[in-house]
């Protein structure tokens, strides 16, 4: 008996030890800017699908367009037409997601680059010091610099994101455990009700 | 290796689906009570298998283990896989209720398969003949559901072989790692409580 329980204890442990890294799911995110929509596909423990095929439905559901995803899971295409257009990645192996985006109108493309990722809220986050900051003057130079480093981040910041959105949470597995737990509870409390009705 | 949910067309989900109701219910027929907190067991085991990464090749790999899963439970392997798939379909959108059948079977039925293959080898008296075929059950599991995946996408629009190379190649790294968990499980079981197998005491 005790053998037994530390057998089982060990094989738990052994699982409960492991970093609680990834599985088997791809997703595909999408935005839209400055005409063209730019798509992004990851596995969920955040390795970019490579090589995967991309395929854009127009609203009315005909193929738009189609492409592979290159090294870093990234495949970009040119929009001119507006609507919902469904995005669809087929990563190898039976591996599917797809996601819809909606171009509104396409000549306010500045206004118009919202992220459709869900969850990846764009928040603005302030400078501490903005307000000194614009009241420096800027060579174009530095000024340049500046844009690009902030948008470089932003566009790190939210790959990042990305690929986090996928990544399961240690407390959800612990919670499926728990899950499996409660079912083998069931179960054996249905068995044993039966046994006490048919013994009565 | 879970298929998503949008790939395959309704007959092949049915059949699996059928396979996967088959296996579940004489899974569950066999199932003593005395079994259920082993089965489990090893469907914790195999629910938590798939969020254990392998950061080899390419694509994206996890652990299966349901080669043990076979060893152990035989034919309740199939409810034990299933209800940790119908979790990982709802709670982590792995795969998805639709197509629970067809993984159902893509993972359970080599599972199965490999007990009867390597079960006398394994709970046999040579000690190294049973670490052999632990690690040749855990290995060919995973190629099974490897070519049962390759099977099931033939009826999409890929090729059977290139899916199927691509998917073997891509386990190949999970093969070797789940056959070594495989002998030392079962090394374990042996040491410690061989009834867990079968094997009879001497």
């Amino acid at each position: 008996m005790i053998k037994e329980r530390i057998l089982y204890s060990v094989i738990l442990l052994l699982f409960l030890f492991t970093a609680p890294a990834l599985a088997h799911k791809v997703q595909v995110f999408a935005y839209y800017e400055a005409g063209e929509v730019h798509t992004e596909s990851y596995f969920n423990d955040g390795k970019p699908c490579v090589n995967s095929k991309i395929i854009v439905y127009s609203p009315g559901g005909e193929v738009y367009t189609e492409g592979v995803s290159d090294e870093e899971g990234m495949f970009s295409f040119p929009v001119d037409i507006q609507g919902n257009l469904n995005i669809v990645l087929e990563a190898s192996m039976g591996h599917r997601a797809e996601i819809n985006l909606e171009i509104k109108d396409i000549a306010g493309a500045e206004k118009n680059n919202e992220e459709a990722a869900p969850g990846v809220s764009e928040e603005n986050e302030t400078e501490p010091d903005s307000a000194s900051v614009a009241d420096r003057c800027f060579s174009q130079r530095e000024l340049d610099e500046y844009v690009e480093s902030r948008v470089n981040k932003r566009t790190t910041d939210n790959r990042n994101e990305m690929k986090k959105l996928g990544r399961p949470a240690f407390r959800d597995i612990v919670a499926g455990l728990g899950y499996l737990t409660g079912i083998m509870g069931l179960w054996l409390f249905a068995l044993s009700a039966k046994k006490r009705a048919g013994s009565k | 290796m879970h298929i998503s949910e949008g790939v395959l067309s309704a007959p092949v989900l049915a059949c699996g689906a059928l396979v996967a109701a088959g296996g579940i219910a004489v899974g569950l027929k066999r199932t003593r009570e005395e079994d259920i907190p082993r089965v489990a067991l090893l469907s914790s085991a195999f629910f938590v298998a798939s969020f254990v990464h392998v950061p080899i090749g390419p694509s994206s790999v996890h652990l299966i283990l349901n080669g043990i899963n076979g060893l152990i439970l035989g034919w309740a392997a199939f409810p034990s896989i299933f209800v940790a798939l119908l979790l990982q379909a709802v709670m982590f959108q792995y795969g998805g209720i639709t197509v629970i059948g067809v993984n159902t079977m893509m993972m359970a039925l080599p599972a199965v398969l490999c007990r009867y293959v390597f079960y006398r080898l394994v709970t046999g008296k040579n000690e190294r003949k049973a670490y052999i075929g632990a690690f040749l059950c855990g290995a060919s599991s995973v190629a099974f559901s490897g070519i049962l995946v390759a099977g099931f996408l033939f009826f999409t629009d890929e090729s059977f072989f290139n899916t199927a190379a691509l998917v073997l190649a891509a386990h190949l790294p999970v093969m070797i790692i789940e056959g070594v968990i495989t002998a030392v499980c079962i090394g374990f079981i042996r040491k410690v409580k061989p009834s867990l197998l079968g094997v009879v005491d001497d």
